[in-house]
């Protein structure tokens, strides 16, 4: 499997399997898209991990408060967790030139000031991402 | 020299309109042939009409609704106080935030500011008093709902002013006639000669074939059955080759299992290269409609040369990059691309590359459906 796309506006309310990614190492494009804000997805046991050769991950709603503990997403180009509950993406340094933020719900992408403090993981690709209100607590981790 | 400070502002104005042009170079301005199809729908529309006229436009996919909607719009829109051409999504009509963002989109354009409404239901008395005082010109490009339609047309008879047109898009006539639409023309099939200059250009860069092509393109033509979408693909596909490989590429044609339209656009994908098949599939199924320059770099970054490969996508005239620069691929054409993918395994879903129908992702992710 290499790419799913899911319209969560047309399912019914699913509840999905912490290991539910785990026999898809080859998923490259993964989109959850919610664009009526429905959060039709819960992960009643959390979330065990996320493919690691994910390029594009969109996940509106995302459930949790952070995502897997394991997920090193060295090939991620865009990021996109609008309307979620997290609060934090995971450990480590963030090391990236092209890196824009953007806040919910301008469609404009911008030049965080604070860019220098975000700390994560050893991101090189990241090239766009998009983050969710509340999520001033992540920028001072 | 310029006798006159009027003379040259003249110069000057035909100057820089020719500039802007050139900044719109779409396919419609290059390659369109005003058949027979465009002087009858040309015909319909009434020019001193008093009533708010709705002129339905019908046929099969790839057919040239679009095309022929898109070339009236453009002759006659600057004659109307307001404008607005719809691209309606198959996919953006179904959910409550696309039908708002349809309406968002055409009452922003007729007014000309930004116009957000949350509900279809409660349109704001300053906006439809504004809409009623307008002789307005609107395109409804690939409406598949009546549902959709008599919303959207229910505000064309009681708001919109005098005098104004509405020209709608539909493979589906019955969408039509539910839709009360009043005239429905159903647009045929190209001519012979039509059929070979639209190839020619495509093919030779020019309205008619190379010298020692003629035949060959007299065959090639055959096969697209007047559909201008086959002609567009078939003479993209065949530029730069000898006689000899159009004389091959057309036999291999000829064993393609499938009805003839879909015959030509698999033919032309089994051309591709694997890298590039690959970013086919990938627009078809998921990205359609995303940034150009975005998805050019997830797909790079994917290993599959996306610069260079999405260039002969758009050579081969299977994608085209729209005015806000997203990539777009014609219905027909897309269709095809998600049939490749449910082929790898008809039965399976979990077995596929990629999935997209809701239905099967959740029974997919619910029951760990994934095979590999």
């Amino acid at each position: 499997m290499e790419a799913i796309l899911l319209d969560l506006s047309q399912v019914a309310h699913i509840n999905l399997n912490s290991k539910v990614f785990n026999n898809m190492p080859n998923l490259r494009l993964l989109d959850f898209m919610d664009h009526d804000g429905v959060k039709s997805v819960s992960l009643p046991r959390g979330l065990d991990s996320l493919p690691m050769h994910l390029r594009y991950l969109r996940w509106d709603g995302y459930p949790l408060k952070s995502l897997p503990r394991t997920f090193r997403p060295a090939m991620l180009v865009e990021l996109s967790l609008q309307d979620s509950n997290v609060e934090k993406l995971w450990k480590g340094t963030l090391v990236c030139i092209h890196f824009y933020l953007s806040v919910r719900p301008s469609v404009h992408s911008f030049m965080h000031p604070s860019i220098n403090l975000l700390k994560m993981s050893e991101l090189i690709n990241l090239l766009y991402i998009l983050i969710v209100p509340g999520f001033s607590r992540f920028r001072d981790s | 020299m310029f006798r006159t400070e009027t003379h040259l502002i003249e110069k000057i104005t035909k100057a820089v309109s020719e500039k802007l042009k050139l900044k719109y170079p779409n396919e419609v301005k290059h390659h369109f042939i005003p058949d027979e199809n465009y002087s009858k729908i040309e015909y319909l529309i009434k020019k001193d009409s008093r009533e708010v006229q709705i002129i339905g436009l019908w046929g099969m996919g790839g057919i040239g609704k679009t095309t022929q909607a898109y070339a009236i719009f453009q002759k006659a829109s600057s004659k109307y106080q307001g404008s607005c051409f719809l691209e309606i999504g198959t996919e953006e009509s179904k959910t409550t935030h696309g039908l708002h963002n349809i309406y968002n989109r055409l009452l922003s354009a007729l007014l000309r500011e930004d116009v957000r409404i949350d509900t279809v239901k409660v349109i704001p008395s300053m906006v439809i008093r504004k809409l009623n005082s307008m002789k307005v010109f609107i395109v409804l490009d690939g409406v598949s709902t009546s549902e959709l339609l008599e919303n959207l047309i229910g505000i064309g008879h009681d708001w919109l002013g005098d005098g104004s047109t509405i020209i709608v898009t539909s493979r589906d006539k019955e969408v039509l006639i539910s839709g009360e639409v009043g005239q429905i023309y159903e647009v045929k099939k190209m001519n012979f000669e039509s059929s070979l200059q639209l190839f020619s250009f495509y093919a030779f860069r020019k309205s008619y074939p190379e010298k020692g092509y003629v035949k060959l393109s007299k065959r090639a033509i055959d096969y697209a059955k007047g559909n201008p979408l086959a002609l567009k693909v078939l003479g993209a596909s065949l530029r730069f080759k000898t006689e000899e490989e159009w004389d091959c590429a057309l036999s291999k044609l000829k064993v393609i299992p499938n009805a003839e339209i879909q015959k030509v656009l698999r033919w032309s994908y089994n051309e591709l290269d694997g890298l590039e098949q690959n970013i086919f599939l990938d627009i078809a199924c998921f990205f359609k409609g995303h940034k150009r320059e975005r998805l050019t770099k997830i797909l790079n970054d994917c290993g599959f040369f996306a610069t260079i490969g999405i260039r002969h996508l758009l050579d081969k005239a299977l994608i085209r990059v729209d005015s806000e620069n997203c990539v777009q691929m014609h219905d027909l054409i897309q269709e095809m691309g998600k049939q490749i993918v449910r082929e790898e395994s008809p039965k399976n879903p979990g077995e596929r590359s990629r999935l997209w129908d809701h239905k099967e992702v959740c029974d997919v992710l619910i029951n760990n459906k994934v095979r590999k």
